[in-house]
């Protein structure tokens, strides 16, 4: 296996067809290759691990805010006004 | 998926139906991305009413059962653009160039895989990735919350931010290189080893 201190000579092609593989726009030839070669190519393996647990980490650790709902009832109520007053458009 | 269509003509109980079962359900998305993009309660909430607004104006634009979501955070997106240029403010632009060379040398991305490790990234509250995906330029911290929070392939996303794929692309590997610095550098900082 590659040691991790020699970076992979393929470096930069491995990191866009990882980052393919991690979005799931990877083609089967990209895949194949990705992983063929991280089994093999331990720098790659970690940017691998590495990359994966960012994404982890902004899905799941990122607060999510939600909409308040005053502002789900304004917008139905605007919709509905919008058929009861048709000559008005929805502002 | 947003290719041009004949413009449907639904009944109003069709209207409030796409309304209420296919736009509404992503708002707390919509509120997320109008938010993480705004910084501001008010502002996001103002951009959210706009956006569902003008959706609802132009439901005959929409063809029912398609992908709504994306259509949605198109019609925000722009609605965004067009209040910067209403308030004469240019989103800030940033020179590629510049950032591009830096971030994608050999050097850098050995530096940066190297020096910040799994174990330390996982050790991170929300709040400090928070910050890191805050401090990112507009474009790089739109690119990511649309691919890694809500999940949007790049074809979606070069139809909502109206610019080709291979744009989308090379954004979100500049956007990541820069959003590990960050993360390395936070990690250092707080003596994540």
């Amino acid at each position: 296996m590659k040691n991790v201190e020699r970076p992979c000579p393929d470096h930069e092609k491995c990191f866009h067809v990882i980052n393919l593989v991690i979005d799931g726009e990877a083609n089967k030839e990209e895949e194949a290759f990705f992983y063929k070669h991280v089994r093999d190519c331990l720098h790659c393996a970690q940017y691998y691990k590495l990359e994966q647990s960012i994404r982890e980490a902004i899905r799941k650790k990122l607060e999510v805010k939600e909409a308040p709902e005053e502002l789900i009832v304004e917008l139905r109520r605007k919709v509905k006004d919008s058929f009861l007053n048709p000559s008005d458009d929805v502002n | 998926m947003m290719r041009k269509r004949t413009p449907q003509r639904y009944s109003p109980v069709e209207k409030v139906e796409i309304f209420e079962k296919e736009f509404l359900p992503h708002i707390h998305s919509i509120y997320n991305f109008a938010y993480r993009i705004t910084f501001d309660e008010d502002d996001a909430k103002d951009l959210v009413q706009e956006t569902y607004l003008k959706s609802f104006r132009f439901i005959d634009s929409f063809e029912k059962g398609t992908n709504a979501k994306a259509w949605l955070f198109r019609i925000l997106k722009n609605s965004f653009i067009n209040e910067f240029r209403k308030k004469n403010k240019e989103p800030v632009k940033i020179d590629y160039q510049e950032v591009e060379a830096f971030y994608n040398s050999d050097e850098v991305n050995h530096m940066i895989t190297s020096n910040l490790q799994v174990e330390a990234v996982k050790e991170m509250i929300g709040d400090e990735v928070s910050i890191a995906l805050n401090s990112l330029e507009l474009d790089f911290r739109t690119v990511i919350i649309l691919c890694d929070i809500e999940g949007f392939s790049y074809e979606e996303m070069a139809l909502i931010l109206d610019v080709p794929i291979g744009t989308i692309r090379s954004r979100l590997h500049r956007a990541r290189n820069l959003l590990r610095e960050k993360l390395r550098k936070y990690a250092g900082s707080m003596g994540y080893k």
